[in-house]
């Protein structure tokens, strides 16, 4: 008997957006509330190794609709990247020492401020104010005037005019008072007391000032059912740093200084325009990047079992695994802004991104150049993201290809089946070798037989990953196992959900279909996208919207009208205040 | 008054009297602010934790000393991993037969390394399916709250990569839920420390501009906040803006400074500005941004507790690097190489490298470059003098790991060294068996190694006792730091369980008194 073992850690599965969460606290977080996001980020998580999973899965029902909104916090602090970004549209200045601003802040954190974080705020306030006033080409997004004299009528309306962009409000008479005040006294806090230098100083503290640093959400009273409108300005903030991850620019602000993002028309009107901005790609590239949970640094690719070994693996070079990253951001771009399509192209799609050594490993013959990916048509065969080498390569073993890394993202990540994790005993599931089981299926199927294995194998993860045993480990199609030579079978039966009839398919491109036509598939890509977009998990209350937006993607609604809506909701334009 | 000692072979920094000259406050309020909280604090010779944490186990025949018990000599490292640390037999605990975290497989069936991270120092259940963060605070939490100046959260410190916040990365929670991932660039912790830096060539007069200018920031900032205080919001909010208020205060003449907080000493340490820059930046891992970056961080927790910004430390590399400096050329991860694949996956064929070393041998060579950087860093605190001591015997750094070994995933028979004797605490010189068991020294080169019978990695590589709950040696490290229970006493319970079963709660309070000098 071999003594390769299967282990699989979900976590990496289930890390996002599965069916029912419970909303914990402020913001669906058990904690503070002033995060980055629903989704943990960093690095680092790569999935374990290959193998038995969903040992011990109960797949569990999407939350019911209820009407209400969620408690959120009045105080998000911003994130790094949106520090960064907004330092950027704010100042024009991207870098401190040849490195983001960011780069000197602590990590995003969902706690208190504490004292490390307060210094570091501080620190790189003081550097920013100091390289801005240094800067012809920077002070000028700074001081719209010029300091003649002692400076004291330049810096009183560089108080109203740069506070309003910083703080993305216009400042109240109490704000304006204190920083009167600095400036007043301005010059007995400085060396030489300068008109210059309290500039310098007025700069520090705006960027030190809560206003600043947090996205606040502070006027307005509550109705009878406990809600509180959003202002224009809070409702600005929370459509730009939504759609464009920085600050509302001048049009957004002119709109929200005359009272026109009322009513949920007004404000499609800029979700609209936002979605035109280059920023947008970049934010709605992240959403999906969070819907995918795929990780660059998966060990997997660079297996030395792989690296030029074994007929499984001919052709595959680790050097290609950017390309396949990048290949499948630009199929969610093109489909999401080009050809603005929906849920459904991005699994139908036929469109492909190739460059030299790609388009090997798909056996497209042609000249494509060097590294620079290249648009092509991959046919009815090769519908969307999931038959492309990122996922087909990324999801396979180390020496084989995975039904069960497959069929469990297809079912957990796509479809939005919950599945519990596995019993870590799972690991000593052998894989098991005879002659009879002549095609990594037939394994597979054997290895998942056993008791707490078989319901969640057997129904939700391998069907799926059986289908796709169309294609090899690195992607490329096979009707036969390359080991034995028997032929593979690709037909199974999909379960989309509990208590659901079986959908027989013969093929990957027939899954594709079955699952850009279900609801579920839709339901699950709809709230994935709410909970990036609304920087928390998705709660009960949320499970209207996500009805409503599913059920609208399934006649052909798109992603970018999808995102547009999503600033028109209940839950976007009012909130509540958790109870004491 | 601080002394710097040039001696030829060893520079020495001599820290008397940190509860601190009275000297004009020059710089932030913010860090002056816990000054004065502090002053109800003793002074004199705080006990300072640090945790020094390492991923994916090592390989324990090598590691662990060769006797079970007993006086810890010079015999008992020759030959292991742990023989740099020879020099310092006499100030070395090697606490045997604990678990890496409470239980496991029971209460929960989760990934080893994601429990490992979440449960480690919280003994607390974590999120099964979402974060996986734990659902209770982490003990370096606990002991900062308790005796930190003013409270102040724990400092919690990297190399370039292990920042994230993803469970893999973080195992400091600040509260439930809450992770308190780690600052892995050495300039922003330098950054705050020069705000505190004397001259220690003269007294900054009380009428220095910055002085003036942090108290009208100070002004400016309060009532920022006390403006906020003013508007309905719910009761997390408000303790938002409280605990930011908390950090703001003004400075209108002389505060507490301690006496050693001087930018001569941070000098003398190797801390400048240059030299921080140096090591500082960059989001890819070198020999600059890990290994330089790691003794720069190393050096700054030092100065941070002569300047007595923190009292509770974390020091812990990224688990998923690929080591390429100091003369380690390594073609695959560290997590890869600990399952002995060279890879992720679990089981399959052996892995060797391209000059034909095998997994346990490059893994070897990791488990010694982490014994180095050990050593750095208590070399470090052992090299300043606190009055009649020495900086180090006034710590307790503990070094704990992940899980044991890394192909068997296994989380008994922990590997753990604790330097330092927290100001006579704990036991020093010494090899402590708390299992009633013997543990023994672990099978790792079972797979993939010298003692394996097939060229396949499996599950062999574990050990066989070594279960005693870790809990009770934070209640031993959180007492000697001079935590207190809610009644004043000795703290006598950290976490959730020590049991497999959940609802039994502590079942075996108390220290580990074995440990106890």
């Amino acid at each position: 008997m071999l003594k390769t073992r299967s282990f699989i850690a979900l976590s990496l599965l289930l890390a996002a957006c599965s069916g029912a969460q419970d909303p914990g606290g402020e913001d669906g977080n058990s904690g503070d509330g002033s995060g980055s996001g629903a989704a943990p980020s960093g690095t680092g998580a790569q999935g374990n190794g290959s193998g038995t999973g969903g040992s011990t899965g109960h797949p569990g029902d999407p939350p019911a609709c209820e009407s209400g909104v969620a408690a959120t916090s009045q105080l998000r602090r911003l994130t790094n990247a949106q520090y960064d970004k907004t330092v950027a549209k704010l100042l024009g200045l991207t870098e401190l020492s040849g490195a983001p601003p960011s780069s000197l802040l602590v990590p995003d954190n969902t706690g208190s401020m504490n004292g490390l974080m307060w210094s570091s705020y501080q620190t790189v306030a003081e550097q920013i104010a100091r390289e801005v006033m240094a800067d012809p080409n920077l002070r000028k997004n700074f001081l719209k005037c010029e300091l003649t004299g002692d400076g004291a009528a330049c810096l009183s309306s560089t108080i109203d005019e740069f506070g309003r962009r910083a703080f993305r409000r216009p400042l109240s008479p109490e704000d304006k008072a204190r920083f009167q005040k600095l400036v007043d006294e301005g010059a007995a806090m400085t060396p030489n007391g300068t008109p210059e230098e309290v500039a310098e100083l007025l700069l520090y503290g705006l960027l030190i000032s809560s206003g600043f640093l947090e996205r606040q959400e502070l006027t307005g009273t509550k109705d009878s059912s406990g809600r509180v409108a959003l202002s224009g300005h809070e409702i600005a903030s929370r459509l730009s740093y939504m759609l464009t991850g920085t600050m509302p620019d001048e049009l957004l602000s002119q709109a929200a200084d005359s009272d026109e993002l009322k009513t949920p028309d007004q404000i499609l009107e800029h979700a609209t325009r936002l979605l035109e901005m280059p920023e947008a790609r970049e934010v709605v590239a992240r959403y999906h990047r969070e819907y995918l949970g795929y990780i660059p640094g998966n060990s997997r690719w660079d297996s030395p079992a792989r690296v030029g070994k074994g007929p499984d693996f001919k052709g595959f070079k680790k050097e290609l695994v950017p390309a396949m990253m990048a290949e499948t951001e630009k199929l969610f771009d093109k489909v999401t802004f080009d050809q603005e399509g929906s849920f459904k192209d991005l699994l139908l799609t036929q469109v492909g991104f190739v460059n030299a050594g790609t388009a090997a490993l798909y056996g497209i013959s042609g000249d494509f150049g060097g590294d620079e990916l290249r648009e092509v048509d991959l046919g009815p065969e090769r519908p969307g993201f999931l038959t492309r080498l990122a996922f087909l390569a990324g999801f396979s073993d180390f020496d084989r290809a995975s039904p069960i890394l497959r069929g469990a993202f297809i079912s957990q990540r796509v479809i939005g089946v919950h599945i519990d994790s596995p019993d870590p005993n799972a690991i000593n599931t052998p894989l098991p070798t005879s002659a009879d089981l002549d095609t990594n299926r037939k394994q597979v199927d054997a290895q998942t037989s056993g008791g707490p294995c078989l319901e969640c194998h057997h129904t939700y993860i391998n069907p799926p990953g059986f289908v796709m045993e169309a294609f090899d480990t690195v992607g490329a199609p096979q009707t036969t196992e390359k080991r034995t030579g028997a032929p593979i079978d690709t037909k199974a039966e999909i379960t989309l959900a509990v208590g659901a009839e079986p959908v027989p398919v013969n093929s990957p491109a027939e899954l594709m279909e079955v699952i850009a036509t279900s609801k579920e598939a839709n339901r699950f890509y709809a709230q994935s996208i709410l909970s990036s977009a609304y920087e928390r998990l998705p709660n009960e209350f949320d499970a209207c919207v996500v009805d409503d937006l599913g059920t609208k993607l399934l006649t052909g609604y798109s992603i970018k009208n999808l995102l547009a809506d999503l600033a028109r909701t209940e839950a976007f334009r009012t909130r509540t205040i958790e109870e004491n | 008054m601080t002394t710097v000692n040039k001696r030829a072979h060893n520079r020495r920094i001599f820290l008397k009297g940190l509860g601190g000259a009275l000297v004009a406050a020059p710089f932030l309020p913010s860090v002056h602010e816990r000054w004065a909280k502090a002053q109800g604090v003793p002074a004199n010779k705080p006990i300072r934790s640090v945790i020094y944490f390492t991923h994916n186990g090592c390989i324990t025949d090598y590691w662990f000393p060769t006797k079970e018990s007993g006086p810890l000599d010079a015999e008992a490292l020759a030959g292991t991993t742990l023989e740099p640390l020879t020099p310092y037999v006499n100030k070395l605990c090697f606490p045997r037969g604990l678990k890496a975290y409470n239980s496991y497989g029971e209460i929960q069936t989760v990934d080893p390394h994601d429990q490992a991270m979440g449960s480690k120092l919280t003994c607390a259940t974590i999120d099964p399916d979402g974060s996986r963060y734990a659902t209770s605070h982490s003990i370096d939490h606990e002991i900062a709250k308790q005796i930190n100046p003013g409270g102040a959260a724990p400092l919690v410190l990297s190399v370039s990569g292990g920042s994230g916040t993803n469970i893999k990365d973080v195992m400091s929670f600040s509260a439930p839920g809450v992770a308190y991932p780690a600052i892995s660039n050495p300039q922003t912790v330098y950054n705050n420390l020069t705000n505190l830096l004397g001259s220690g060539s003269g007294e900054p007069t009380p009428d220095d501009y910055r002085l003036k200018r942090g108290k009208g920031i100070a002004d400016l900032i309060r009532g920022d906040l006390e403006a906020l205080q003013r508007i309905d919001m719910s009761k997390r909010d408000r303790q938002r803006v409280q605990d930011w208020l908390d950090l703001i205060t003004d400075v209108t003449g002389p505060v507490q400074v301690a006496a050693g907080c001087t930018a001569d000493n941070a000098t003398a340490l190797g801390v400048t500005s240059d030299a921080v820059k140096a090591v500082s930046g960059g989001g890819f891992q070198s020999s600059g941004t890990v290994s330089g970056s790691a003794d720069m961080m190393f050096k700054l927790m030092a100065l941070t507790m002569m300047c007595d910004q923190n009292r509770s430390f974390i020091f812990t590399y990224p688990g998923y690097f690929t080591f390429n400096w100091d003369g380690i050329v390594h073609e695959k991860d560290h997590h890869g190489l600990s399952h002995r694949v060279g890879s992720a996956a679990v089981g399959g064929p052996c892995y060797t490298d391209s000059s034909g070393r095998s997994s346990v041998e490059l893994l070897h060579e990791i488990d010694a470059w982490f014994v180095g950087k050990y050593l750095k860093l208590i070399e470090t605190l052992d090299s300043i003098d606190e009055g009649d001591s020495k900086l180090l015997d006034n710590c307790l750094v503990t070094w704990t790991q992940e899980i044991s070994d890394g192909a068997a995933h296994n989380t008994n028979n922990q590997p753990m060294i604790i330097a330092g004797s927290g100001g006579g605490y704990i036991k020093q010189g010494v090899i402590v068996q708390l299992d009633s068991r013997a543990a023994d020294r672990g099978k790792s080169t079972y797979e993939c190694g010298p003692n394996d019978t097939d060229e396949d990695a499996g599950f062999s590589s574990g050990s066989n006792t070594g279960n005693v709950p870790i809990n009770k040696l934070w209640v031993t490290i959180a007492n000697a730091t001079g935590c207190k229970a809610p009644d004043g006493g000795p703290m006598t319970h950290w976490g959730q369980f020590d049991s497999r079963n959940l609802d039994a709660g502590i079942t075996n309070p108390g220290e580990l008194d074995a440990l106890r000098a």
